[in-house]
């Protein structure tokens, strides 16, 4: 993609077409004309499990990624699931770094980004440890709005 | 050390190192074979460095280093008359216990052994595609890797047993050589090996481990004298193909990486993962990674992938 081009902005048919093609499996609900969610599974690895994402694209606001099943799980001892927000949202980009934009086909990123997340999280509850690397947390987890399902 | 089937030792076990010392000399020279240890002995003891470190054992002198690791130095022989049927000379060992010579021929084995996990390989190979007969012993290092998983789970699953109790690295060796169908799978050609052992291993006489290069030789003589040492032998075996069963079973990889935990130990399992993960963490900072239409993530070299373009995980730790 040429740097002219960078930041133009996708049209929601354009991102849902890309998802259509690469990944046929989701399914997809339009809301309001403007804002979708998807629906499908990822498997992060061959010999893992299916997960079973939502995908939420809303007018203004990034993607949001939500597991759905099966429920993510936190090994003895250890508090809190890394690199997550409220409600088992997950934490794929870091803000203000330009990793995602308009620009972007979510099934050029977010999705793939959502496999290595579970990959990582596999990985966590193996070792304990999170070997994905990633930043600390700016965002006050209490900022953020609790979605109701609005498509499940 | 040769065939590349070491193992690090588990908790309190050493590492072993057999090191033989071929002399030459006629075997017929010694009359009475223990003076050659002695004289080995002697000459280890006269050189301070060894001091304290030096133990006599049936067939060879031991060096203790403490808590790291202890070498057996075996003296030998090359036997005058006896070849085998590699060439090599066959090597004759002081024997304290039986006063004489024994039979020895560490070359002739490892050849045989790596003759194993050629052929077999190559065989296998050529029943799917057409594969050059030449090919590195490297390459082909399925059969050492099966010898190193079963190395490691013994260590594992008889942990609390002495490490003299539990079936010797030799006898384990040899079975695995013996039955390896040649699959280029770890995980095929294991579960291979242990089910035909243990097709051998359900009757009720013992089985018998001859030494493939000199077939007087009897690997597994010690279980002629203590049957108990049999019994755990073959409670390994049954252990390890249910486990391998069991893993065959297993689905999810925490699931998977719970089994192996149980099979190989934690430590090893975690290793294992980590270094997966850290090196795609790598390559994903080079902008080297991609998915395929399949949903798998692969290496952007592979054709008809779409490149994962690098992301910042975020939030808490």
């Amino acid at each position: 993609m040429s740097k002219h081009f960078k930041n133009k902005k996708l049209a929601l048919g354009e991102q849902i077409q890309k998802m259509r093609s690469c990944y046929p499996h989701f399914v997809f609900k339009l809301i309001k004309r403007q804002d979708v969610v998807w629906i499908g599974q990822i498997r992060p690895s061959p010999l893992s499990i299916e997960y079973r994402v939502r995908i939420e694209h809303f007018l203004g606001t990034g993607p949001k990624v939500t597991i759905l099943s099966p429920s993510l799980r936190i090994p003895d001892g250890l508090k809190r699931l890394p690199h997550i927000y409220s409600i088992d949202r997950l934490c794929l980009y870091t803000p203000g770094k330009g990793e995602w934009h308009d620009g972007l086909y979510i099934a050029s990123t977010i999705v793939p980004w959502t496999q290595l997340w579970l990959l990582y999280y596999e990985g966590w509850l193996i070792t304990r440890k999170w070997h994905g690397d990633g930043t600390e947390p700016t965002i006050n987890n209490s900022n953020e709005p609790k979605k109701k399902d609005t498509f499940n | 050390m040769r065939i590349g089937t070491t193992v690090k030792p588990k908790g309190e076990d050493e590492y072993d190192v057999d090191l033989v010392c071929e002399l030459k000399a006629d075997p017929s020279d010694f009359p009475n074979p223990i003076d050659l240890l002695d004289m080995v002995e002697e000459r280890l003891r006269a050189n301070q460095t060894y001091d304290g470190k030096i133990e006599r054992k049936n067939r060879c002198i031991r060096i203790n280093y403490a808590n790291e690791f202890h070498m057996d130095i075996l003296p030998a022989c090359p036997s005058p008359s006896n070849f085998d049927f590699h060439g090599e000379h066959c090597l004759k060992v002081p024997d304290c216990t039986l006063e004489d010579w024994k039979d020895s021929n560490p070359k002739g084995y490892a050849k045989w052994f790596e003759g194993k996990a050629r052929d077999a390989t190559v065989e296998f190979r050529k029943s799917i595609e057409a594969l050059p007969e030449q090919q590195a012993y490297e390459d082909l290092a399925t059969l050492p890797r099966v010898v190193q998983l079963m190395k490691r789970n013994r260590d594992v699953i008889l942990e609390d047993l002495d490490a003299k109790d539990r079936p010797i690295s030799i006898v384990l060796t040899t079975l695995a050589a013996h039955y390896y169908n040649g699959s280029p799978s770890v995980i095929d050609a294991l579960e291979y090996i242990v089910f035909n052992i243990r097709l051998h291993t359900v009757g009720t006489q013992r089985i018998k481990v001859l030494n493939p290069t000199n077939k007087e030789e009897d690997f597994s003589e010690r279980w002629a004298n203590d049957a108990k040492l049999y019994d755990t032998f073959v409670g390994w075996v049954d252990n390890l193909a249910s486990s391998l069963e069991a893993l065959r079973k297993t689905q999810g990889l925490p699931e998977i990486a719970a089994q192996l935990k149980v099979m190989f130990g934690e430590n090893v399992t975690n290793f294992v993962v980590e270094d997966h993960l850290k090196r795609l963490t790598d390559l994903r900072k080079t902008g080297s990674v991609a998915t395929t239409a399949s949903g798998i993530i692969v290496l952007t070299e592979t054709p008809k992938s779409n490149p994962i373009p690098y992301n910042t995980f975020h939030g808490n730790e």
